[in-house]
């Protein structure tokens, strides 16, 4: 569903944030991407989703390249990102009608997928309010929905978890693992490493902008935590 | 007082963006903002010595020509009013880091003034600006003393204090009245545009010297001010007058700063929430709606847009009102007087502030979605020139029409005269979304940021100053241009001069928005970092 080419990304500073990155998200798969605080991890996520252009390398969505075709490789996807600022002065319904709208949604449609996810995530009553009001875990709430209700091949989030209180919580880790099911792909970066941990079909982690480890889950932590996988990649890197 | 200038220097280093871009060398930086205040210091100053000839003349042949300072001073706060009082309430309330510096061991009195401070410099920059070439002229006119420079300095510094204080309590008022209501914004933009009626009405209810009746009018205080340049206890009255209802608001609003704030966060819930969706009819009309919406609920952004939409309409109706007795020959007769000056004050009203001009600032935070979304960057843009043509475009028709029939215009006449104004709407709102896509400010925490102090804001009104100088010099020369070098100009019929313009502004408006489309991807991509 993902595939990424020799990404390199390198911002007007002349700071090399992603460097000759390859990576594959197959079908239905959870894939985890792992990194510390300035990693590459965002914009890796950013590249992908359309955000951020790159110098070199290819991605591909579907097998459609992102450079080439960026509208029809942005109908497949959705991205949350880490912080969920949306168009405030909108109501919570007046922003879901505009996503649908984007992505041409009919009425019946849009009205069952958004009574469904709002109530799922407790936000149903507030949807007449301007976002404005919303709390950050509200608005987060929001932005879920939003990418959930046209039916993306491919899900892209960034730091996802940050915000949700534990219910909301548990409901994304249930939705994502619905929509693997149905054939969904999920691309997502977290510092939640047990979360990471149980999700994820494989993992990959990130630093300084390169992939310095990747595969299932089991076999990049071997007989380890994921948390000490990771502590140790780290700190052989540093020493390297 | 060291917590007032620890908040100020950082607002400061917020408004100049100097921080922001320390990759780039602090020579580079000091350099730019060099130009942007030398341009300031030549345009401001320039009007500033235009306006203080043409007065100087009527004042002299008066007999008035004391009153030439305290009029220009007088003007200053008139202008520093009108574009700063509806800006005021988004500096106080309702900001984004309300929280964080709420939470500081600092003085609310700190924080008032620190939001202040850099909107009170900018307006005394501007009344020294129109003030010091007053000062010239009347010193060319009449004796002048050392005491009277000083005493006009001393009030042209203080001044700014009294437009301040009202704009202060005027924007209170308006956001206390509009908080519990839910559509509060459209509430608060028809506040501020009833204040902007009373004070044109008001101004234009004096017939008393034209436009010096009309600054002595709503410069209630002119009086005093005209005592206070040439007399120390009138000087120290007006300081008075200025400082002292400043002191007490500013003290007021402290004492109401945390529940105002709070109002202003709390909105009014709907209770029964009954889903309506509505299927768009198609994308550039989603977004059209969207920019639409955009506009609608930000009072600043619309009241510093539309301004340049309701003048003209406001203007050519009372010049309607006013000759409306005149028969058809000398309707004509100052027609051809009048209409030679209506692109300057056309390309001024239409250019200073399209809506256009922080379309894509005001994206803000939330500009990821443009980029990730499944949108066409052309329909995006195209949706940001249509909504300003909505305004733009019928203001345009209905101001030339109008003037149409004021003046008797012909038929070849009334068509090109109705073309160009159409045109020149288009043309602002083509040019002031280039400006802002040049010039982009996505990294705001107050919305007055992008809506005021924009570099975009600042090329649009650099762009309609210089081309509201160049129209009103050809139009000067159009009249009274005989035996000078420009006398070709006296030659040109008016319906010939509005084919030029027509034809040379659909080139350039062409030009740039071809341009702009083209690169639309690439420069939203080179936006997104």
């Amino acid at each position: 569903m993902l595939e990424i080419k020799n990404l390199t990304k390198i911002y007007s500073s002349g700071v090399r944030a992603v460097d000759n990155l390859n990576l594959t998200v197959n079908d239905g798969e959870t894939y985890g991407f792992i990194g510390h605080n300035g990693a590459g991890k965002s914009t890796t996520i950013k590249a992908v989703v359309g955000a951020l252009s790159f110098e070199q390398g290819e991605i591909f969505i579907n097998g459609v390249s992102l450079k080439d075709n960026p509208l029809d490789c942005k109908r497949m996807l959705a991205y949350i990102p880490d912080n969920p600022d949306v168009y405030d002065y909108l109501t919570g319904e007046q922003y879901l009608n505009f996503i649908c709208d984007v992505f041409g949604i009919d009425k019946k449609e849009r009205e069952e997928s958004i009574k469904h996810y709002a109530e799922e995530f407790e936000i149903y009553d507030v949807l007449g309010n301007v976002i404005s009001s919303y709390s950050h875990g509200m608005r987060q709430k929001l932005v879920l929905i939003s990418a959930l209700i046209h039916n993306p091949k491919l899900l892209v989030l960034d730091e996802p978890f940050v915000g949700l209180d534990p219910i909301a919580s548990h409901k994304l880790k249930v939705i994502m693992a619905e929509l693997c099911e149905k054939g969904c792909s999920i691309f997502f970066s977290t510092h939640v490493l047990e979360v990471a941990e149980k999700l994820c079909h494989r993992v990959g982690i990130i630093k300084n902008g390169k992939l310095v480890a990747e595969g299932k889950v089991a076999d990049v932590i071997g007989d380890k935590s994921l948390e000490s996988t990771f502590l140790d990649i780290a700190k052989e890197s540093e020493n390297d | 007082m060291t917590n007032f200038w620890l908040l100020f220097k950082t607002n400061l280093l917020s408004l100049v963006n100097f921080n922001g871009k320390r990759k780039k060398s602090v020579k580079v930086q000091a350099t730019k903002l060099s130009v942007v205040a030398l341009l300031f210091v030549i345009i401001v100053g320039g009007i500033g010595a235009l306006y203080s000839f043409i007065f100087a003349d009527v004042l002299k042949l008066t007999g008035k020509i004391d009153q030439l300072v305290p009029t220009m001073i007088g003007l200053s706060s008139i202008v520093a009013f009108a574009f700063s009082f509806y800006a005021v309430a988004n500096l106080l309330y309702g900001f984004k880091d309300y929280d964080f510096l709420a939470s500081l061991p600092v003085r609310k009195t700190a924080i008032i003034l620190s939001k202040l401070s850099a909107m009170f410099l900018v307006d005394v920059a501007f009344s020294l600006l129109i003030t010091i070439p007053a000062i010239v002229f009347y010193g060319v006119s009449a004796t002048i003393t050392f005491s009277f420079i000083a005493q006009s300095l001393i009030c042209a510094v203080v001044s700014p204090l009294l437009p301040l204080t009202i704009s202060i309590v005027i924007g209170a008022l308006f956001t206390f009245i509009s908080a519990r209501i839910k559509f509060k914004n459209l509430v608060t933009s028809f506040l501020y545009l009833l204040v902007f009626a009373v004070a044109f009405i008001v101004g234009f209810s004096s017939s008393e010297d034209g436009n010096l009746g009309l600054i002595q009018k709503i410069y209630f205080v002119l009086p005093l001010l005209t005592k206070g340049c040439f007399n120390v206890g009138y000087l120290f009255a007006f300081i008075g007058v200025n400082i002292i209802p400043f002191v007490i608001v500013i003290l007021g609003v402290s004492l109401t700063f945390e529940k105002m704030n709070a109002l202003c966060k709390a909105r009014p819930k709907n209770k029964n929430f009954n889903l309506k969706s509505k299927q768009g009819k198609g994308e550039l009309h989603t977004l059209f709606v969207k920019e639409f919406k955009r506009l609608a609920t930000c009072p600043l952004y619309m009241m510093n847009s539309l301004i340049g939409c309701i003048l003209p309409i406001v203007g050519v109706i009372a010049l309607a009102i006013m000759f409306n007795g005149f028969g058809g020959e000398i309707a004509s007769i100052l027609g051809t007087l009048v209409i030679p000056f209506a692109p300057a004050l056309l390309v001024f009203c239409f250019c200073v502030a399209p809506t256009t001009y922080c379309a894509i600032s005001i994206e803000g935070s939330a500009f990821w979605l443009m980029r990730t979304l499944p949108i066409d960057s052309k329909k995006l843009l195209n949706a940001k020139i249509m909504v300003h043509c909505v305004f733009f475009v019928p203001c345009a028709v209905i101001c030339s029409v109008v003037l149409a029939i004021t003046f008797k215009l012909n038929v070849w006449l009334s068509l090109l005269f109705t073309a160009f104004s159409v045109i020149l709407a288009l043309f602002s709102g083509v040019f002031g979304l280039w400006a802002n896509l040049k010039k982009p400010m996505l990294d705001w925490d107050n919305i007055q940021k992008p809506v005021k102090q924009g570099v975009s804001v600042l090329i649009c009104m650099l762009l309609a100053f210089a081309l509201s100088a160049v129209f009103g010099v050809v139009g000067y020369f159009m009249l009274f241009g005989q035996n000078t070098a420009l006398e070709f100009l006296t030659k040109l019929s008016l319906t010939l001069y509005f084919g030029i313009l027509s034809t040379v502004f659909i080139v350039v408006t062409a030009f740039i928005y071809l341009k702009m489309i083209k690169n639309a991807e690439n420069t939203f991509a080179k936006i997104s970092g």
